[in-house]
């Protein structure tokens, strides 16, 4: 797993690629952990390159959404893979999260 | 179609594993989605091998060993680990609210392994019942993927 950031004005974009395990899922949770340190809620999180997700990674992206939200804030999905957004529904975080199509419009909603 | 391949009980290793399970689906001719459930299936059950099972345990032979066999109409999985022993059916289903405040967020792996496999199945055998091959013991949990459903 590949985690970049990117600090715009009212957010931050983080761009993961490869797999989301057991293994790599605790560095993207110190990535966006980052972000909240230092009081950025705003937080989008583009998977378009993410090829894996498991339960693991699931849970990080439910903590985030959890921290960010009494202030103020919100964890935005882009780019989610078919077959990741169908363990998504399975997961019932369908209605927990919003998700977009591209980056800018993701960035442009807050 | 008969696999078997041994792998290091470490959450490192979870990519060697997927990896693994790709190939055997490829060859049985699985499509894509299925692939991904089985390989999300074999990599959420390693997970709880590695993060629970052989945490809390002393066992010095820290290995995952995953059988696999394909019939033409059914993809049958074994992983056979030391741990300590692991029940899955006594797991609870996990809170799956819709409000955000009430959600927890475990539970989901073996939610997972339930919801995509056709037969999911646990043995222990204990060191004692183990007979003269003392590598028999350990948890057991036998996943089965049928073509077609």
């Amino acid at each position: 797993m590949d985690i970049s950031k990117t600090r715009y004005k009212r957010c931050d974009l983080y761009k993961v690629s490869g797999r989301v395990d057991s293994f790599t899922a605790p560095r993207m949770a110190e990535a966006l952990a980052g972000s909240i340190s230092e009081g950025r809620y705003k937080i989008v999180l583009d998977f378009f390159d993410v090829e894996y997700v498991s339960s693991a990674g699931l849970r990080v992206m439910i903590d985030v959404q959890k921290t960010c939200k009494p202030h103020s804030g919100e964890l935005l999905l882009v780019g989610i893979p078919k077959r990741i957004y169908e363990t998504l529904e399975l997961a019932g975080f369908v209605p927990l999260f919003r998700f977009f199509d591209d980056v800018t419009a993701a960035v442009a909603d807050f | 179609m008969n696999r078997k391949g041994i792998f290091q009980a470490n959450l490192e290793n979870l990519d060697k594993i997927s990896k693994f399970i790709n190939t055997i689906c490829v060859e049985a001719g699985l499509d894509e989605s299925t692939t991904y459930k089985v390989q999300l299936s074999v990599d959420e059950a390693c997970s709880n091998i590695i993060e629970h099972g052989y945490f809390s345990s002393t066992e010095e032979n820290r290995i995952i060993e995953c059988e696999c066999k394909f019939n033409g109409n059914e993809l049958t999985i074994r992983l056979h680990d030391y741990g300590s022993p692991f029940n899955p059916r006594v797991l609870p289903n996990p809170e799956l609210s819709p409000i955000l405040e009430e959600r927890g967020s475990g539970g989901l792996g073996f939610f997972f392994i339930k919801q995509f496999m056709d037969v999911v199945e646990y043995k222990y055998i204990s060191k004692s019942n183990a007979g003269k091959n003392m590598n028999k013991y350990g948890n057991y949990l036998t996943l089965v993927k049928r073509m077609g459903i």
